[in-house]
């Protein structure tokens, strides 16, 4: 069943102001149009019918435009395309007269019901008027022996008939007149006929799995020349994946401190579908095509130009942190009662000496990436990114979408980093013909000048600068903050000690009651490294055997900056 | 549970004879071993010495502690009376590796690149010595090109595997210092990079291990438990704050 217009606009433009003495004048232009508009699509009007009129200042109508589609189903592209013009024209032999002049018609094809616009086979009628010029005596074209036949018939070329001649002279009704080939005058020698199939097109489209291939035939019956074919053209296929929008998943994320910045790395997001069509299991993998990721400044320490004083620091001064390694928890009296607290203790505060807040700086989550995935299309997506515009002791949010072309997914999971300032601080190198030098920034929580020590190795590198470099970052690295040593005496021995390995202390806590106070202490949870340990075995003299001691060494693993 | 330490000379179990035993490791790559003896014993520095221990009584010799331990000549025996009392011999000892650490070449050893223009290559490398010692007699290395070739010849003069993880330079000829024992030259070359070294008896193989990586992997990750810890001492220590680093360069022609 056809569509019929169900929304019907129309628009009336009213004439001009004052009246044109010299030509018709522009009157009131009318438009109706008739829309089809389907419940389920509601933000979508498919033009049915439309009728544009334009008047003169006299009322009288110029020109009339009647164009009208058929669809068979909302959505679907057309059947076919009738555009009618009617106008006031002056037609040689039938005079001035507002009359039909042309007849244009589409049929469509469609075969493939996604297709629209170019790709669409169809074939283009179209029915005008079609201005002849007459010659002005008949009788002397029909001389047989005349010079011009002659030569034209001794160049080798068969000359037309006189029929032919007329035809050949043919315009279009609207050609005749934009090129003012149309004499106003009953005498003249012109006549103009209704000609059905002046131009006939057809289209032809023949859809492949990749493309669309267009073959063009014409027929024009005013041009010289026979049918004129053009092709095969071809349409290149995008992607459906603007047509299906695929149910993309987010990605996962991981942030954490690296040299100079937080690296976010991202991991996995995409689409699976199901569907039989793609093979035994039924499923298809769609690989996102990048990442967006978004930050958002939980907390930042202001920025001085004091920082930067030599502009020697790829990113703000590393500050070494100074990490608590006993924190005082819970600190009562034997009563209960909190005691006076002690000086020492974190949570003492000078009563008239409270900082004020800082203030929170763009607390929005903003889009600081756009990130390719750089995995292949068939394997799990993959990104990352480091952003280096953060700030020593700053807190960072993180999170990350899956794109998809224009597509995007929810958010990833969020992950806040606190930038402890693990930027490393670029240092000077020198080189001298005997030395290579370098010269480590200042510290700035120091404030002096030239301290420290001065190390010289003698390496028989062929490229020294380089070497250098490797060298000065791990010295500077490795003696950068203050280490913590700890010396833990266990109860029991344990087994299979390892120099460097790996030792957590999750929490430590002790009770101590002194001076009338309750200490509650607990270590910093850290990761420690074994660098030392001893453990003793005694037998006693009953025969039994005792382990009076054993004592870990333990040491701050050296972080790399 | 019982802790058990179970004592081995020449793989022959002396546990019996032994009161005490003390195993400690400073920061270094080899253990300490120190046994009190319940009466005299005929033991030299040909002797090897293994320590195993274990919480399970049915399984002695579950975790090794020394193995093949070295009890050098010179403090083998330290005698200690009480009046009236059975008299007590202590003995120190070390890992085996501690003799890979003492083990000096016989002759000043000088690296070239290559196996052509050797003699120029030792003219500059002596040249480019910086030492007080006299090289004296020396023997050329030949095919070192870079810094990782040299610490393996190294460590395999001295009997060791060495797992390099520090960042490999091309090399210029090179005098080793005469005075340096293989190891003691691994530690000069490797110095710079601040590495971390130690040991893996398992395998008898040493690692060199880049501080600037994020954790080293030596043996497993050990979770203390609150109720094991019997005291804490903290320290804070700067080992040193280093300003400047320069490197003396090879000056080669």
């Amino acid at each position: 069943m056809a569509l019929v217009p169900n929304v019907i606009q129309k628009a009336s433009f009213d004439p001009g102001p004052s009246p044109d003495d010299m030509t018709e004048g522009l009157g009131a232009t009318t438009i109706y149009s008739g829309y089809y508009k389907n419940p389920t699509r509601p933000d979508e009007e498919i033009l049915i019918e439309r009728t544009k009129t334009v008047l003169n200042q006299n009322g009288d109508k110029i020109r009339r435009d009647e164009e009208r589609w058929q669809y068979d189903l909302p959505g679907a592209p057309p059947l076919r395309y009738d555009h009618i013009i009617y106008a006031t024209t002056y037609l040689p032999g039938l005079g001035r007269a507002f009359r039909k002049v042309q007849e244009e018609t589409h049929y469509f094809w469609c075969f493939s019901p996604l297709n629209d616009g170019d790709n669409l086979g169809r074939t283009r009628v179209v029915n005008a008027y079609v201005v002849y010029d007459l010659p002005e005596d008949p009788t002397k074209d029909l001389e047989f022996w005349s010079d011009e036949y002659i030569k034209v018939a001794l160049a080798g070329y068969k000359p037309g008939t006189l029929q032919d001649r007329i035809i050949a002279t043919g315009k279009l009704w609207s050609n005749a007149n934009a090129t003012s080939a149309v004499v106003e005058d009953e005498q003249a020698t012109q006549a103009s006929k209704w000609i059905n199939g002046v131009i006939v097109e057809h289209n032809e489209v023949e859809e492949e799995f990749d493309k669309w291939t267009v073959w063009n035939t014409k027929k024009d019956a005013l041009r010289a020349g026979g049918v004129e074919v053009s092709g095969p053209e071809y349409i290149r296929k995008e992607s459906y994946s603007y047509k299906l929008p695929v149910p993309l998943e987010p990605p996962k994320i991981e942030a954490a401190q690296q040299e100079g910045g937080v690296k976010i790395e991202i991991e996995g997001g995409g689409a699976t579908i199901n569907n039989s069509y793609f093979g035994p299991s039924g499923k298809y993998s769609v690989a996102p095509t990048g990442y967006n990721v978004y930050r958002k400044i939980t907390q930042e320490p202001e920025r001085t130009p004091d920082d930067n004083l030599y502009d020697w620091y790829d990113t703000p001064p590393a500050a070494p942190t100074n990490r608590l390694i006993l924190t005082d928890t819970d600190v009562t009296d034997f009563d209960g009662a909190p005691a006076s607290p002690l000086p020492g203790a974190t949570s003492y505060d000078e009563p008239h000496d409270a900082d004020p807040e800082p203030e929170p700086r763009d607390t929005e989550f903003t889009r600081i990436a756009e990130v390719e995935n750089t995995m292949g299309k068939d394997d799990v997506g993959k990104g990352s990114h480091i952003d280096t515009d953060v700030e020593d002791t700053g807190e960072y949010e993180y999170y990350a979408t899956a794109v998809y072309h224009s597509q995007e997914s929810t958010d990833s999971n969020h992950e806040s980093v606190t930038f402890s300032g693990a930027g490393h601080r670029s240092y000077r190198i020198i080189s001298k013909p005997e030395v290579v030098d370098a010269i480590a920034p200042d510290d700035p929580l120091l404030g002096e000048d030239d301290f420290g020590e001065v190390v010289e190795f003698d390496l028989p590198a062929e490229d020294a600068e380089e070497v250098a470099e490797e060298v000065a970052d791990r010295q500077f690295a490795m003696n950068r903050a203050p280490d913590y040593t700890i010396r833990l005496t266990l109860l029991h021995p344990v087994l299979s000690l390892e120099w460097g390995q790996k030792i957590r202390l999750p929490n430590v806590t002790w009770n101590t009651y002194a001076n009338a106070l309750h200490l509650e202490t607990e270590t910093d949870d850290d990761t420690w490294m074994l660098v030392g340990f001893s453990k003793s075995i005694r037998r006693e003299k009953d025969g039994s055997w005792r382990t009076p001691d054993t004592v870990l060494t333990l040491q701050e693993r050296p972080r790399p900056q | 549970m019982q802790y058990m330490l179970t004592v081995y000379m020449d793989k022959r179990d002396v546990t019996k004879w032994i009161t005490s035993v003390e195993i400690s490791q400073d920061n270094s790559i080899h253990r300490k071993f120190r046994l009190t003896f319940a009466g005299w014993h005929t033991f030299d520095e040909s002797n090897r010495w293994d320590i195993y221990e274990t919480y399970d009584p049915s399984n002695p010799r579950a975790e090794i502690v020394i193995r093949n331990g070295v009890i050098p000549e010179d403090r083998k025996r330290m005698v200690h009376v009480v009046a009236g009392e059975v008299p007590t011999i202590i003995a120190e000892g070390y890992e085996y590796v501690w003799l890979a650490k003492r083990r000096a070449p016989p002759e000043t050893i000088i690296f070239v690149p290559s196996t052509r223009n050797v003699e120029q290559d030792v003219g500059l490398a002596i040249a480019n010595h910086k030492g007080n010692t006299e090289i004296g007699v020396y023997r050329v290395w030949a095919g070192v090109r870079d810094l990782h070739t040299a610490i393996r010849r190294l460590m395999a003069a001295a009997r060791v595997r060495v797992q390099i993880r520090i960042p490999n330079y091309t090399m210029n000829a090179y005098v080793v210092d005469p005075t340096f024992s293989y190891w003691k030259a691994v530690e000069m070359l490797t110095d710079p990079f601040a590495p971390v070294r130690y040991y893996i008896r398992s395998t008898n193989t040493l690692v060199i291990a880049d501080p600037t990586q994020t954790w080293m992997n030596s043996g497993s990750i050990l979770n203390l438990p609150e109720n094991a810890v019997r005291v804490l001492d903290v320290q804070p220590q700067r080992l040193r704050r280093i300003r400047r680093v320069m490197m003396r360069k090879t000056q080669w022609l």
